[in-house]
């Protein structure tokens, strides 16, 4: 996985500051990051202010996503940005925006709740702890549920780190409580379910390449390509066990016995049987496709007929009527006896179509 | 260096003025500006001076073949020498218009139709050259242009002068062809090629504003994530970015609130259909408006270029899409409609699909005329409805580095070697997300039968359209033989009435006394049709991938 966090001892979850009759609880709490929120946050550091040197190389912004019902997951599913500025001794978050932004995330996705902050670097200072407090407070943050703070590090000569964090408050005095709190790191993972396989594979197939685009391509360019790596890791397998029989490599009972586990998976069928199946199944898939190919052949017939401008006869209009006629009995068949309609509908003369407008 | 040796003898480019004669024309108008071109471009400019034909057959034989490209790019050499600055690797757009006039054409007519032609475009910047030879015997002719870019040639293009000529093509030619070329000069004018340029949607798209999509991955991932969260329901939600250089660059998207959160099965079609008609709503456009506000301020692309929806199997060719995009189309001409596949998509391969209608489309469209009388007339076919724009993935840097973190292919290098089964069982190697293995699933019957389905679907659909057009075409039959009736009578009436010396009556009062039926709409129909088309591709694609499975799983099975 992409977001594999060091191993650290993950303890219980800190008290937050106790509110009369509340009581939060103190399981350990585990973060799931989908990857559409990752994605966002790196285009968002991308998309920082590069103008003004002053400003920090960090960008801020809002989590959202679900909490399971006790309160030990949660799942960011989406995020946005948020303006922010940093000076020598102050920091100024846009919360009318944070507000606003928020307002109108959760219109679009009602079951999604705020759930913390994200900042592109790793670094945890004095305004991370005051804008943690923000997060975390009973107006404006996710109180009585902690604030999860994740740091993604954007620096582009090392490798993209995340981390994510919770916080308790912790202060020499009540008057410092504001910018300070302690930040415990808590255990996070991406996730990343079958629906969006397809989409990082898009993305995925771009990495390799120099100037970071891809093309989509076909079902069958993409099978292709399956197959050929499929094969191309059978053959790795294969001469690594050739390679143990001629005694060159050192052989490992481990993999063979998975090896061989895996080999017994194989389903014993015979020869014929399968001959059989295959021919009749190969038949319906491709008797599908030819009839899907005849209905559509009948219905552009059907729409050419509809506007072709037939002059046999009198009257046009008479004319047009019984071209649909033929189309329609053509269709009407479902393809399956729809050749003699078609048949006959090409009987009729119809008027080539003429070539288009040149391009330029 | 033979070549330096050369550059005493071209004393046939004026060195030094600006303005160049780069075609049959020679006005003050019809002259090319070098001041407006880059260096690359001016100086194969004053190269093409030396353009000329090498046979006498140019007007069928290969492209290549017909002109002294050689001397061309001694030429250009020559001059690259001279000023000394060396030469960009560049390349240019060809147009190559081969044609067969009319035997009864005016050609002096042609003539001024071409120079006016010529004139514009030669103001609108980037034509580098014009040639045209002469008919020959079977009146066959070859005209060539070259353009710094193929948007130059499009802009060019676009003037009245270029579209009175255009528009003209059909009455005073009997064929024509259009080949589009890339000519690639390389660094210092070493090597020269010309390729067929391949614009494949060229035709459908030449009005567009731009040729191709590129889809950042945040937003392939995102419209992923909504669609495949709301399936079955359908999803919409708008795509932001912006179009440059004939590219529509999306960068960023977000969904439309869906109308109720607590859709239940039995309200499922409900709000699909609520979803689908989303992008047109009043309360989404000002969300939509306030939310690129937003977006604004934290430096994302607010330009709204189009919207998004989610298909299941490539149903999405109806009423709701193309009212959509006409929606967005009017509104701003560079938007594109993205077609998310969420069926086809869980099959592994990312089905992510950009349309826009064409500008015929659009125009009847407005006009909300779909008589076959207006069909017949515009040319407008089912398959001219939209036309569809390649789309690519684009990585940003950051995610490129983050993506080589993800699993990939399994290393190349020797591997530890596990210590027991346990070790195996605990570190498995996780699947490489591209290629994916998921490709190499079997079970692909469920999408064949669904995709039937719809196409079965789509026969009912197009049989109820062609039940009310036979039941408009007996009315109106019936209607005017009701006329033609009365009309026989009338006139006899009035036979009669000229015998007796009276004023005729009226003829045509048949007009206020009977109602033509009203001719149903075919637009329904052209869309079913673009849908069954649509489905007959898919099937086709699905049975193409699931026999070369099929062989491949008998082959392995049941070795001969």
């Amino acid at each position: 996985m992409a977001a594999v966090t060091e191993r650290f001892m993950h303890l219980s979850r800190p008290l937050g500051p106790q509110q009369a009759g509340l009581q939060s609880s103190i399981a350990p709490l585990g973060v799931n990051i989908q990857p559409q929120a990752i994605l966002s946050i790196l285009d968002h550091a991308t998309r920082r202010d590069v103008r003004d040197a002053s400003q920090p190389s960090r960008v801020i912004g809002a989590l959202v996503g679900t909490r399971s019902e006790d309160g030990t997951e949660v799942e960011v599913r989406s995020c946005f940005g948020i303006p922010h500025t940093e000076e020598e001794d102050q920091v100024e978050v846009d919360v009318e925006y944070q507000k606003n932004m928020l307002a109108l995330t959760l219109k679009a996705n009602p079951r999604e709740a705020l759930l913390g902050w994200y900042t592109t670097s790793l670094e945890l200072n004095s305004f991370s702890a005051l804008i943690q407090n923000f997060f975390g407070s009973p107006d404006t943050g996710t109180f009585p549920h902690p604030a999860i703070h994740l740091t993604v590090s954007t620096d582009p000569s090392t490798a993209i780190e995340t981390r994510c964090y919770i916080s308790a408050p912790v202060a020499v005095n009540s008057e410092r409580a504001a910018e300070s709190c302690l930040f415990m790191q808590v255990p996070h993972k991406m996730l990343y379910g079958d629906a969006e396989r397809s989409a990082l594979g898009a993305i995925s197939a771009a990495k390799d390449n120099e100037n970071r685009n891809a093309p989509l391509v076909s079902d069958i360019e993409a099978l292709g390509a399956s197959i050929e790596q499929t094969i191309g890791l059978l053959d790795r397998v294969s001469e690594w066990v050739n390679g143990v029989l001629d005694e060159d490599e050192e052989p490992n009972a481990a993999l063979a016995q998975f090896l061989m586990s895996t080999l017994s998976l194989a389903p014993k069928v015979d020869p014929e049987q399968i001959e059989h199946d295959f021919n009749n199944h190969i038949q319906d898939v491709l008797m599908v496709g030819y009839l899907a190919n005849t209905i559509r052949t009948q219905i552009d017939l059907s729409q050419r007929l509809a506007t072709a401008n037939i002059q046999i006869g009198e009257k046009e209009g008479e004319n047009k009527n019984e071209g649909d006629k033929d189309g329609q009995r053509g269709g009407g068949k479902r393809g399956g006896r729809g050749g003699r309609g078609g048949g006959r509908g090409g009987g009729q003369q119809r008027e080539p179509r003429e070539p288009r407008e040149p391009a330029e | 260096m033979t070549v330096a040796s050369l550059s005493s003898s071209g004393a046939s480019t004026p060195q030094h003025s600006r303005l160049l004669i780069q075609s049959p024309y020679s006005d003050a108008d019809h002259l090319l500006d070098l001041d407006t071109l880059d260096r690359e471009n001016a100086l194969l400019a004053r190269a093409l001076t030396v353009m000329q034909h090498t046979r006498e057959d140019y007007a069928t034989a290969l492209y290549e073949d017909s002109f002294n490209w050689d001397d061309i790019f001694a030429e250009l050499k020559r001059l690259v020498m001279e000023e000394g600055q060396g030469f960009k690797q560049t390349s240019f757009y060809v147009v190559a218009f081969r044609s067969q006039i009319k035997a009864e054409t005016d050609t002096s007519h042609l003539g001024a139709l071409d120079k006016a032609a010529h004139a514009e475009a030669v103001a609108s910047g980037g034509f580098l050259k014009y040639w045209f030879g002469r008919p020959n015997a079977d009146r066959r002719n070859l005209a060539t242009c070259l353009w710094r870019s193929r948007e130059d040639a499009i802009a060019g293009g676009r003037g009245p002068a270029h579209r009175k000529a255009a528009g003209s093509t059909r009455s005073l030619y009997s064929h024509w062809k259009i080949d589009q070329h890339r000519l690639t000069i390389g660094e210092n004018a070493e090597s020269w090629e010309i390729s067929q340029a391949i614009f494949n949607m060229a035709d459908a798209l030449k009005d567009a504003p731009f040729q191709a999509v590129q889809v950042d991955a945040l937003v392939a991932v995102k419209i992923n994530k909504h669609c495949s969260s709301a399936f079955p329901t359908t999803a919409t939600g708008a795509i932001v970015g912006m179009d440059q250089n004939g590219v529509l660059e999306i960068t960023n998207s977000f969904g439309f609130p869906s109308t109720d959160g607590t859709s239940s099965d039995s309200h499922q079609n409900d709000a699909s259909a609520a979803a689908a008609a989303a992008p047109r709503q009043k309360a989404n456009q000002t969300y939509q408006s306030e939310m690129i506000r937003h977006l604004k301020e934290v430096n994302v692309d607010a330009n709204n270029v189009g919207w998004y929806t989610s298909a299941t199997l490539g149903n999405f060719v109806n009423m709701n899409f193309i009212e959509n995009q006409v929606h967005y189309q009017t509104a701003n001409n560079a938007t594109v409609a993205l077609v998310y596949d969420a069926s086809k998509s869980s099959q592994g391969n990312l089905a992510l699909r950009a349309f826009r209608l064409t500008a015929s489309f659009m125009t009847a469209f407005k006009e909300g005329k779909f008589t076959t009388d207006i069909l017949q007339k515009s040319k407008l076919s089912y398959k001219d409805i939209f036309a569809e724009l390649p789309v690519t993935i684009h990585n940003s840097h950051l995610l490129t580095s983050f993506l080589h973190q993800i699993p990939g292919l399994p290393s190349e290098e020797d591997i530890e070697p596990p210590v027991s089964s346990a070790d195996l069982e605990r570190d498995q190697v996780q699947a490489p997300l591209h290629p994916s293995i998921d490709m190499l699933d079997l079970a692909i019957d469920p999408f064949l039968e669904k995709t039937c389905d719809l196409l079965l679907e789509s026969i009912e659909l197009h049989y109820t359209d062609l039940n009310n057009f036979q039941f408009y075409q007996r009315q109106l039959g019936r209607e005017q033989t009701k006329i033609s009736q009365w009309q026989a009578k009338r006139k006899a009436e009035n036979a009669q009435r000229a015998v007796a010396k009276q004023a005729p009556l009226p003829e045509d009062e048949w007009q206020r006394l009977f109602k033509l039926p009203q001719e149903p709409s075919r637009l329904e129909g052209m869309l079913n049709a673009k849908q069954v088309e649509q489905y007959s591709k898919q099937v086709d694609g699905f049975t193409a991938g699931i026999s070369a499975r099929m062989f491949a799983v008998r082959e392995n099975l049941a070795p001969q």
